[in-house]
């Protein structure tokens, strides 16, 4: 949570950043860029990573093409 | 020159040139956005997949273009009558395009087997969800009137890169509006277009991969027991579930980012309490498409209970040979197909919402889901394979 409270700032001043529904917009913005950087490290994780093992390739993507 | 790099979402080259395009948006007036995507879209495809470009946007200029305009004119002259034919006459064209393009694909078909052309039809990328979105452009300009727009409105929608090769499957109305629009990209769109694509690369890298490793070592378990099969079954499904979902999410964010709003395809599918309801929100946009152009035009529900049943069966089918036209996407389709129609003749209906909670209503999504999850085994790649699965519920020690 301190990544993402000082990448959003908590609201504060006369729009009221004390209000119970800023509160929550804050909160679920928090736990979207919580969820955005736990996605991202693993996409990143997976790629660079195991990507880089010797014996290892990335398995192959299910790519149809209809 | 062709780049060895394909016109998909998951090639990352592509991927790049495509968020750069997207990138040019921000520097260009909003009266040039569709010259700007129409011409990322088709330099993108011309240098991945000539082929690509050749017969879509072929197909688009020259068979889509003049019948939608001699559709309009039939409609508004003194034979009306011809504007069926027309539409006929364009959903043929169309139709016998793609079951050329299949059947090269499943079969070797003796005129252009070794040939150039076959090659380069087997090469194509995302010419069934063409299909879909031909026969719509057709049957809007039939069904009402639409205004005159220049031949590159029909190029763009066709030739739309986010959702080319694997959906969703747009109306052109509703394209046609987000074009219109001419929507410029904000700081607030930008976070929700990179959030959905993160989202959908973590669907499709890391768990569809991890879930496609697994379930390729079940369904190849020599003599497997029930357990690896029910497994085997589980982890397909959820395989399939996170890959395209992922895929749609990817597509979704791509179209924000280049100003295009593209529908949703899932909403919450499992738990759905019938078959027809999981259809509902699973691959959201094929099911819609079904409904309007097929299931509608043909008596929908106004056909009765069995006839009505008997219709969305056919149509189960012909989903599954859309996929193609092989043995284990027939039996996919029949399967469905029996699903669809055992819960039309029995009066199975979507639970209301008041009564979603408790034991009954856990043991109908337990029944859907079940009863989809085994369909997934019909999207193994051999009959073989599929066989080696089902025999795994002959031993359950």
């Amino acid at each position: 949570m301190v990544v993402t409270a000082v990448v959003i700032p908590r609201p504060h001043g006369k729009e009221g950043g004390d209000a119970p529904k800023d509160r929550a917009a804050w909160r679920a913005t928090q736990r979207r860029v919580l969820w955005w950087s736990v996605m991202a490290s693993a996409v990143l994780w997976t790629l660079v990573f195991q990507a880089s093992k010797k014996d290892s390739a990335l398995p192959e993507f299910v790519y149809v093409n209809f | 020159m062709t780049l060895q790099m394909s016109p998909s979402l998951l090639d990352w080259r592509f991927v790049g040139l495509m968020a750069l395009a997207a990138l040019l948006r921000a520097f260009v007036p909003k009266r040039w956005y569709l010259a700007l995507g129409l011409s990322a879209c088709v330099a993108l495809i011309g240098v991945s997949s000539p082929e690509t470009l050749a017969l879509i946007g072929g197909t688009a200029l020259l068979i889509l273009y003049p019948i939608s305009l001699l559709i309009s004119r039939a409609k508004s002259g003194p034979e009306p009558a011809r504007a069926k034919l027309w539409l006929i006459v364009g959903v043929v064209l169309t139709v016998g395009l793609w079951v050329l393009f299949k059947a090269n694909k499943e079969f070797r078909l003796p005129f252009l087997d070794g040939t150039t052309a076959g090659a380069k039809l087997a090469a194509l990328f995302g010419f069934s969800y063409f299909l879909f979105k031909a026969i719509n452009f057709l049957y809007m300009h039939y069904l009402v009137d639409l205004p005159r727009r220049g031949p590159q409105h029909v190029l763009y929608y066709s030739l739309f890169l986010p959702t080319l090769t694997s959906g969703p499957i747009q109306k052109y109305v509703e394209f046609s509006k987000e074009t219109d629009a001419q929507r410029a990209v904000t700081l607030e769109d930008a976070a929700q277009a990179v959030y959905r694509i993160t989202k959908g690369y973590f669907f499709k890298v890391c768990l569809a991969s991890w879930l496609t490793s697994l379930s390729d070592g079940l369904v190849l378990a020599s003599n497997p027991t029930a357990y690896y099969s029910l497994a085997a079954i589980a982890s397909l499904y959820l395989q399939f579930f996170f890959d395209f979902a992922g895929y749609s999410h990817i597509a979704i964010g791509f179209g924000m980012l280049l100003g295009i709003r593209v529908p949703e395809n899932f909403r919450q599918p499992f738990l759905a309490t019938t078959i027809a309801e999981f259809w509902r929100n699973w691959h959201i946009t094929i099911g819609d498409w079904f409904r309007d152009h097929v299931f509608v035009p043909l008596g929908g529900m106004r056909l009765g209970g069995l006839r009505a049943s008997l219709l969305a069966a056919s149509i189960m089918l012909a989903c599954g040979l859309w996929h193609g036209l092989s043995l284990p996407f027939l039996y996919w389709g029949i399967w469905h197909a029996s699903m669809i129609f055992l819960d039309g003749v029995t009066g199975l209906k979507p639970m209301p919402p008041a009564q979603r909670q408790g034991p009954r209503y856990w043991s109908r999504i337990l029944w859907t889901n079940g009863r989809i999850a085994f369909g997934a085994i019909f999207f193994l790649p051999s009959v073989d394979t599929i066989k080696n699965v089902l025999g795994g519920f002959l031993r359950w020690w």
